[in-house]
Parts: C-alpha cells; structure tokens; sequence
C-alpha cells in the first residue's frame, strides 16, 4: 500500500500546484469552458437551445390562453420558471456554525441531517419513510432502498445495541457480535469489531457500530447472542435503508459459536443444531475490518474447497468474520457465522465450529 | 415525512464590508487545494475549480461568520464537496445528452489533463464521490480520519471504512500495491 500512498499523494499534490499555476497565471477559478459543448455540432447546439424555448412558448400561450392577457401569462410562466428543482432546493452549503435546519413541518430525525444533497435520484419521500426507530430482532433481513445509482451511493447504518433502545431487554451475556453481510459484492462487507467481539462496556462506549453500504443493496445482520435485539437505525435523510421483514428466507435465528483450541490455519467446521454435520453451505461472506483508527486488513483471506463440511481458512492475520449461507437438500435456507480469531490467540489445532440453522418457513 | 434539508441563510447586514483581507488569504492559501478536491470527487479538474469558485463565494457571502470558524477553509472544502456530490448527477445527465446530441471526440477535453499517471485518475473516478473525497483530503491536505469525518460530517466509522473501500479499490485496479 506504500506505493499507492505515495503514488496518491504525489499526484494531487502535482494536481495542486498545476492548479495552483493556473491561478497565478489568472486562468484557475475563471469559469468552466464550454469544451463539452463546443464539440456538438452547431445544428444541435441550436436544437438544444431550441426545446426549452419552445417550452416556455407553448407554456406562455397556455398560461395567456387560460388567463386571458399575455402579460398575466408571462408573469406565470416566470413563477413557474422560478420554482426551485429539487437540486437546487438541496442544502449544499452547511450553516456556518455546522448545523442544519430541517424542515419545520417534518419532525426531527435521530441524526442530525447532514448536507448532503438531494435524496438520491428515483427515491421518493414514500419509499424512504423512516422506520428506523423500530428495533430489530437480530438476523432479520434488511432491504436498503434503491436510489437509483447503485455504484457509488452509500448508506450509513447504525447498529445499536438493544439495552441503548428504550424498552429492550438488556443482553445478558458478557459479550456479542454483530455481523453483517451485503449479498451483492461479497467482498465489500461491513463488520463492527477488530475482533468480532466487542465487550460490553466498549459497547457502551461507542454506543453505535457503524458501517456503510451500497445503496440498492441486501443483506442480513446476526448477533452472537441470541438474546440480543439489534436496532436498524438508518443513516442521512434521503437514504434511509429501508427494512423488509419478510424480503429473504435468509439471515434467520443467530448464530452460535464455540472455540476449541486456536490454530493456524483455521478449521471451521459447519454443524447441525443437533451437532451432526450439517448439509453443504456455500461460504459467501468475510470480512476483516479494523474498526479503531485506519489499518487496513494485512492478508487476504483464500477458502478451499469445503469436504464433509470442513473449511480451511488460511492466512488469516487478523480476526474476522465467516458468514455462511446455502440451501439444503430440503430446501430450506441454510445459514451461520463465525468468528475467527486473530493469528495471535490461535495455536496449531483450533477448530471453529458453526452451527448452521435451518429455516423451512418458505421451502 | 422525510426531513428536508434545508439551506440556512444566515443574515448579513453589510456584505461589502466583510470582504477583509483574511478572506483573501483563505482564498489564496486555500483555492488550488479546494479546487482539487471538489475536482477529485466530481471528476474533472474544470469543473472542481468552477465548484470552488462557488464555494469560495458562498464563504465571502457569509464571511462575517465563516471567519470566526476555526477553520474555515475546512468549511469551504465541505461546500464544495457537497456542491460537488450534487453536480455530478447532473454532469453525468448533461455528458449524455452531449453523446446523444452528436458530440464528437477528436477535439481535445481540457478536463482530460491532469497531473500525474492517467490510469490512476481513471481508478479514482471510478470510486464513489464520497470515496474520491475521502483520499483528496487524506492525500492531499494530510486529514487524519477524524479530520476527514469531520469536514465531511460523517462518523469516523464510516470515513474508515470509505477510506479503507477506496484504497483496496484503487489497489484491486492498478495492480500489485496491496500486496
């Protein structure tokens, strides 16, 4: 990564002084030349030009036809003219002081709106009602509204822990984890901890996980702790995720885990809730993520082929999560998830294992 | 009912006379690093530098206030991240309908000159808005990632994981600097 570090810095810095030339010579900041423009043809220039003058025309003689005078008329058409868009309605400019005021009709939002911009294009104020404040049982599957632009938009999302949502219980066991799994790109996954534990009085600290996810996308969230309820809480006015109960058959129950011994590489053994070897499951999901300052995950995690159920996970230097869904024989939805522990706390023999729920509801 | 957004205007009583020589000196001292970043996250180097202009006049609009910031070119920088995450929907919509109104290529695109390797501008305007915003202020002006959550108005959580996203995906594509 040094290299892309550098590279990076290098270039806008360069980026930076030919700017910073450009200004000294008096051509930086002078407004943006029509380069894009002056490649069309001038027949089409003029077409271009010509459709919304046309428009406003036809819209004057209407408003002239329906008020009677061409003065009332052009006046109209001015109003219209003037009405902001929804862009130009956005707040692009946050207040001085930081902070940004809402709407006075609409009642305020857990999180402070930010300035942003418009909601994204295609999503109506409807299909973004917020029902983030309703606490969600943990493994409920959630559906992030689709904005329209699905590469490149993203939605932040909050985890909160229950006992932090008035009228939940309080988990009982001293730690959890919180695993989230987008099903679009496996790769870009979103998780809550360095070590995909987190212990309470961290929780407490933090008060919420945050990840971020590309809007458009699905995917589940589980807890360690099966007793636990997880908060969906949706991230900036205009995208707000958008959670579908019933959306997949997938991301039921929560998972259990048990650590044997740690070891290198990892063992990660896939068991029915009776203990037997549960039915084939496809690995779909990892993650490594550090969640306190910036470093990046420093290897790549490589599966083998998974026999009798059994998955070697190699080269794993941190600790991160395995989530794990499939379809059984039967049909019905198979899922589970472990965490890997960091290199450092594993020894030779460490087998994880995951104890893979079923789901026969919608086979 | 979603919360709109809406722009504060705050009050100035004698504009004219809160052009001060320190908004010069933001402007001079802050205008290239501006003008890249909003060019880096909406994808052009003309159009960030006209998106600082705008900035920049927001900021002289609003001097009396913006200079008691601690540090307003980080407000600056804000708005002109913001304005340029607006924009580029609506450049995107404008550069097809340049396509579809016949534009032809051969002449040269000013917007295509930039400083540095071309295959690592053209990774970079494939990451996100957000994203590309995240490794300007990184790179450029050296924010730690509190900084950059802050200028951006986003958790430190999220800014790691845009700055994390964005480094992997620039690595993915220009090959061999993640390993």
């Amino acid at each position: 990564m040094n290299n892309l570090d550098e590279e990076l810095k290098a270039t806008l810095l360069g980026e930076r002084a030919a700017v910073a030339a450009r200004f000294a010579s008096g051509h930086a900041g002078s407004r943006r030349p029509q380069t894009a423009t002056a490649r069309v043809p001038m027949r089409q220039r003029i077409a271009v030009l010509a459709i919304p003058m046309g428009l406003a025309a036809i819209v004057a003689v209407f408003a002239f036809s329906m008020w009677g005078n061409t003065e009332s008329g052009i006046v109209r058409t001015a109003v219209v003219a003037d009405q902001p868009t929804n862009e130009q309605a956005s707040a692009d400019e946050p207040a001085p002081n930081g902070e940004m005021a809402t709407d006075e009709s609409t009642p305020p939002t857990q999180d402070s709106p930010r300035a942003d911009g418009p909601p994204p294009d295609g999503v109506s104020p409807e299909s973004i009602e917020p029902t983030w404040t309703e606490p969600v049982e943990a493994g409920t599957p959630i559906a992030i509204a689709n904005g329209g632009e699905f590469d490149g938009d993203f939605v932040e999302m909050r985890l909160v822990p229950s006992f932090l949502v008035s009228g939940l219980p309080e988990p009982t066991m001293e730690q959890f984890t919180a695993i989230s799994s987008l099903s679009s790109n496996s790769e870009e996954i979103y998780s809550v901890a360095p070590d995909g534990t987190v212990s309470l009085p961290t929780i407490r600290d933090r008060d919420v996980f945050t990840f971020s996810a590309p809007i458009g996308d699905t995917g589940c969230i589980w807890t360690s702790n099966p007793q636990t309820l997880l908060a969906l809480v949706a991230g900036q006015p205009g995208e707000l995720p958008v959670m579908a109960p019933d959306f997949s058959p997938l991301c039921i129950g929560s998972t259990s885990l048990s650590f044997d011994e740690p070891t290198s590489p990892v063992q990660v053994r896939f068991v029915d809730q009776d203990g037997g070897p549960a039915d084939p499951v496809q690995v779909v999901a990892l993650a490594i993520r550090q969640t306190t300052g910036y470093e990046p995950a420093s290897s790549v995690l490589v599966l083998a082929p998974m026999i009798d159920n059994l998955l070697q996970v190699f080269t794993i230097e941190q600790a991160s999560l395995l989530i794990a869904t499939g379809t059984g024989a039967d049909g019905c939805a198979l899922t589970g998830a472990g965490v890997i522990p960091a290199a450092s706390q594993r020894t030779s023999d460490t087998e994880i294992i995951v104890t893979i729920s079923q789901d026969c509801t919608s086979s | 009912m979603l919360g709109v957004v809406q722009t504060v205007t705050p009050s100035i009583s004698t504009p004219t006379s809160s052009y001060s020589g320190d908004f010069d000196a933001l402007y001079r001292a802050e205008f290239a690093s501006t003008a890249v970043i909003a060019g880096t996250t909406a994808g052009n180097r003309l159009v960030g530098e006209d998106i600082a202009q705008d900035a920049f006049e927001q900021a002289a609009a609003k001097w009396a206030e913006v200079s008691q910031l601690d540090r307003p070119g980080a407000w600056v920088r804000r708005v002109a991240i913001n304005l340029a995450v607006s924009r580029r929907r609506r450049f995107a919509a404008e550069a097809r309908a340049i396509l579809r109104f016949g534009a032809h290529d051969d002449a040269p695109d000013p917007a295509a000159e930039r400083f540095g390797r071309p295959d690592l501008w053209r990774a970079v305007a494939r990451l996100s808005p957000r994203q590309r915003a995240v490794i300007a202020l990184r790179y450029l002006d050296g924010y730690s990632v509190s900084e950059i959550a802050d200028t951006l108005e986003i958790t430190v959580s999220a800014t790691t994981s845009h700055l994390h996203d964005a480094r992997r995906r620039l690595a993915n594509e220009l090959g061999g600097h993640d390993q």
